[in-house]
């Protein structure tokens, strides 16, 4: 069996300030690290590696700082790892993205799984897996809570969380997975581990290596682009409640109940 | 006046005892004492070679210390009961050996050589006085030890099985040795037999029982004594006396091994410098087999005491941690592994010779290590337990929650890192960009700049510096986590490399003397740092707090009603401070200044401090546990009836706090020292009007 696991490069979200004086978040100067969610699908990719000999291929858009992103990746128990990078990395949408990393798919492939997971911190669209099943023309399920490959054959099946159900569902090969966190717990990967992945094994393409004209992956090329972030206003009420501890407590139960809270 | 030698047993045996039992003893007991040393994979050869690498690194240091374990029995000394029974049965023994040797010497060299006799007379008295008083103390030692044991039997103390034939074989050579003394009394009288006064007395009591058997009744005791004394000598290297031997050779070994110092797995720095090969390289063991030979021979020269377990506040607080028997489980792990011939497949972990929980319930607060008179580093080898579970991913949520958040935000409390610097909004404080040649750096730590608590330590050193005119800086924004949870946390590379960089800082600023409050910074810039070429001074503040107070740049914290404010006053030690820094008096100055004669001492002080539960990175985690280690602390310092605890550490700070909030009659205040000497400073004024 042959794996790809997609991984995104994003800015520590913990380190992500909004700047109130200038309206701004300051995302740009942010340290840099793989993308949490990211991280079950690489450990759900090393499982079935250890499980079934299969061979695990991380690969990664983004820009070229993201070869540290990759060697973490790696780190965890992949094979080799692969980053597509070039001065258009900066203007891609998800629709973008995803034609890469479909090239990506075609040119390292074939893969008889493309895993990736649900949900990027930095954008929150949830669009990329689902985009690169549809340029491969393969099956796709997002939300995968539980993975369990039947010894290698050409099916998988997976179960979902939905809403308070559980589905479960058959999956024909080749096909793309995103996971959710309830998926596995990723090992943790010390600095030592990370540091002993030879750069040999992070190997850098360009998007016409891929397959992919750089002409589509321009600004204007792109049918969405980000013009604007601004912080939402949440209206809150403030109250403050004093007096005694037990006094307090029956407040505030008081007030949750008036406001339909509790019930 | 002299010994009457070997009178009424044949001659031959002035030769024979020599050929017969002496020389056998010897051969018996070097065979099995080599057997002892081989059981931990070790030889002779390499316990020479460390005897002499360590006498040539540090000479002073390893005979200081086994002149002063061995003869002053120091670390011994501080049980008191283990101390009186051991001081009883070491003394008595050691000096009826000498004794014995003595009069072999006179008898079957001097004599026949020279024809001189050295113990007669005057000498020859007090020497048989000497003897039958040390028979009579081993009888005592033994009698005591017995108590200890069998009665009072402390929670603590280990059972290795021989130690009932040691009580056992101690009493009956003492009493055989009286007997035969008495025999020989009545046998041969003397005039000067009074001076053997327990002989003599014993003489006095037989004779109506022994009447005309005399003789016969003296041979058959020394044939029974000398006969037992040889087999016990021998037989030496199977019993928990092998110590005797053991422990000497372990303490010179490691005599200059720093309190709380960890061992050193690789010098990645370096490697990453030469651009050499990682992939060798590896931290942690995953069987005991697997350490260098002196630490095999470490583990394997616990005696079972128990001093350790007794001291060990994770004990205290029902962790499933006993240091003791941690070591020896992992000694007896190693005994198997060299008997078989081949490492275990599986790790100590997966064949349950300890589990994950014991290895994280370690506070690092070396209180186990100061009492072991074997120099065990027990905490050091749960971090090697910890480095191997880290390398292998096996790390607890919490546990690599911390470890990523020192990697992502720089600092272990997981929050961002461009907030490090907002305690010092408002306050004026002099960065490096502006005072680019300070006396000292003043490093804050994560602590202090994060914890909301822990900040007014370092806004009340600013405001104590400032008013002393001291000449300070802060680095800002561009200090970063020292890495000591790192280490304490068994990550040693994520380690290694930080301290690379900080050092790397400290170059480039050209820093020469660093100030912090937090101990865990001061004993990570100190005890580790130094190995990755850090070339630093670092001052605790309650070591600059003294120094102006007794040079008056600050005022004594009397003023203006504070003293009333303070009340009665404790201190408490932490443990990278006190125990593992030796920084034991400025501390106290700082408070007698704040507290005068209303000073008092926690029980648990000094360097029989006890931790506050937040070392070894526990501040950060949590383990099963039945009370927590802070409310056991907070106790013992509320038993001195003490208003305020003052605290030089802000992980102290914090844990003693919350356990004052959460023991709801507490009325305990917790001030650390900068916060106490600063309540004495007048209000800022500004500078025209001074
Ligand atoms: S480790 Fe040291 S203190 Fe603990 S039982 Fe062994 S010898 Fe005694
Ligand atoms: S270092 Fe402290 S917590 Fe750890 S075993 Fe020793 S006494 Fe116990």
């Amino acid at each position: 069996m042959r794996i790809l696991v997609c991984v995104k490069h994003v800015p520590d979200t913990t380190e992500v300030r909004f700047d109130p004086a200038t309206q701004e978040l300051r995302v740009r100067q942010a340290p840099t690290k793989i993308n949490n969610y990211d991280e079950n699908a690489m450990e759900a990719a090393v499982v079935l590696r250890q499980a079934l000999k299969a061979e695990v291929v991380v690969g990664c858009v983004g820009p070229s700082e993201a070869a540290k992103t990759v060697k973490e990746a790696v780190a965890m128990g992949a094979d080799r790892g692969v980053l597509v990078t070039g001065p258009w990395v900066g203007e891609l949408d998800a629709a973008g993205t995803a034609s890469v990393i479909a090239g990506l798919a075609r040119s390292e492939g074939p893969f008889d799984l493309v895993l990736a997971g649900d949900v990027s911190e930095d954008g929150y669209h949830s669009l990329v897996p689902g985009l690169v099943a549809t340029a491969l023309s393969v099956p796709f399920v997002r939300g995968v809570s539980a993975l369990d490959s039947d010894s290698g054959g050409d099916l998988v099946s997976v179960e979902r969380q939905v809403d308070g159900a559980v589905e479960s569902y058959s999956v024909t090969l080749p096909a793309v997975l995103s996971v959710s966190t309830a998926l596995n717990t990723p090992r943790t990967v010390t600095k030592l581990q990370v540091m002993k992945v030879p750069m040999s094994k992070v190997a850098t393409r360009s998007a016409a290596d891929v397959g992919v004209d750089e002409a589509r992956l321009t600004p204007d090329a792109a049918a969405t682009r980000l013009v604007g972030v601004r912080p939402a206003a949440t209206p809150r009420s403030n109250e403050v409640v004093t007096g005694e501890p037990d006094d307090v407590v029956a407040q505030i139960i008081a007030r949750l109940e008036q406001a339909g809270v509790l019930a | 006046m002299s010994r009457e030698y070997m009178v009424q047993l044949p001659p031959w045996l002035h030769w024979g005892i020599y050929v017969f039992a002496l020389l056998p003893t010897v051969l018996v007991f070097g065979w099995l004492m080599t057997r002892r040393v081989q059981r931990s994979g070790t030889t002779w050869g390499e316990l020479g070679r460390g005897l002499t690498e360590a006498f040539q690194r540090n000479p002073k240091t390893v005979t200081r210390r086994v002149v002063g374990d061995v003869f002053g029995q120091v670390t011994v000394r501080r049980d008191r009961l283990g101390a009186l029974l051991h001081l009883l049965i070491f003394g008595s023994f050691g000096l009826l050996v000498v004794g014995t040797a003595l009069v072999a010497v006179e008898q079957d060299f001097t004599r026949l050589v020279f024809g001189w006799r050295f113990l007669t007379g005057g000498l020859y008295a007090v020497f048989e006085a000497v003897l039958d008083t040390a028979t009579l103390t081993l009888i005592a030692g033994v009698l005591v030890g017995m108590w200890r044991r069998y009665r009072l039997r402390p929670a603590h103390l280990g059972g290795r099985t021989s130690v009932h034939v040691v009580y056992g074989a101690l009493g009956w050579l003492a009493l055989s040795g009286l007997l035969l003394e008495a025999g020989r009394l009545l046998a041969v009288p003397v005039e000067h037999g009074g001076w053997s006064y327990a002989g003599n007395g014993l003489a006095a009591l037989l004779d109506p029982v022994v009447g005309d058997h005399a003789v016969g009744f003296y041979q058959v005791f020394w044939a029974a004594h000398a006969i037992s004394a040889f087999v016990f000598l021998a037989l030496i290297p199977l019993l928990m006396l092998d110590h005797i031997v053991v422990l000497p050779l372990t303490l010179a070994i490691q005599a200059d091994r720093e309190p709380g110092r960890l061992t050193t797995p690789f010098d990645l720095p370096a490697i990453v410098e030469a651009e050499g090969d990682l992939e060798g390289i590896s931290a942690g063991v995953a069987n005991p087999v697997d350490h260098p030979w002196q630490r095999r021979f470490m583990l394997d020269a616990c005696i079972d005491c128990g001093r350790c377990e007794a001291v060990c506040p994770a004990h205290a607080a029902g962790r499933p941690l006993s240091p003791r028997q941690v070591v020896q489980a992992l000694g007896a792990d190693l005994r198997t592994s060299i008997a078989a011939g081949a490492p275990p497949e599986a790790d100590v972990f997966a064949r349950g010779v300890v589990t994950e929980d014991i290895a994280w319930s370690c506070l690092t607060c070396g209180a186990c290590a100061r009492e072991c008179p074997a120099l065990v580093d027990q905490p050091g080898s749960l971090v090697e337990l910890r480095r191997h579970l880290v390398e292998g991913g096996q790390v607890p949520e919490r546990q690599a929650g911390v470890l990523e958040a020192v990697e992502r935000n720089q600092n272990p409390l997981g929050l961002p890192s461009y907030q490090r610097t907002d305690w010092m909004t408002g306050l004026d404080v002099p960065t490096l960009a502006e005072n680019p040649q300070p006396e000292y750096l003043y490093w804050i730590g994560c602590m202090a700049a994060y914890d909301q608590r822990a900040r007014s330590v370092a806004q009340a050193m600013v405001k104590i510096l400032k008013h002393a005119g001291v000449s300070f800086a802060v680095l800002g924004e561009e200090e970063v986590c020292c890495g000591e949870a790192q280490r304490k946390l068994g990550d040693e590379a994520g380690f290694q490399m930080r301290a690379m960089e900080n050092i790397a800082l400290f170059a480039g600023y050209e820093i020469v003397k660093v100030l912090t409050h937090c101990p865990h910074c001061l004993a990570t810039l100190t005890k580790d740092y130094p190995e990755f070429g850090a070339k630093i001074e670092v001052v605790h503040h309650s070591v600059l707090l003294a120094e102006l107070l007794a040079s008056g740049k600050v005022p004594a914290v009397g003023g203006a009603g504070s003293a009333a404010e303070v009340g009665t006053l404790t201190f408490h030690d932490p443990c990278n401070l006190g125990r593992l820094g030796g920084v034991l008096d400025p501390p106290r100055a700082v408070c007698q200044a704040a507290a005068g004669p209303r000073f008092v001492e926690i029980g648990q002080s000094k360097d029989t401090s006890f931790c506050c539960g937040a070392g070894g990175g526990n501040y950060f985690y949590k383990v099963p546990e039945e009370r927590s280690v802070s409310s056991l602390r907070l106790a013992q310092a509320s038993a001195t009836g003490a208003d305020t605890v003052a605290v030089a550490c802000p992980f102290c700070l914090g844990m003693l706090e919350d356990a004052a909030r959460s023991a709801s009659d507490s009325p305990l205040r917790i001030a650390d020292l900068a916060e106490l000497v600063a309540s004495g400073l007048p209000e800022e004024k500004p500078p025209e009007e001074e």
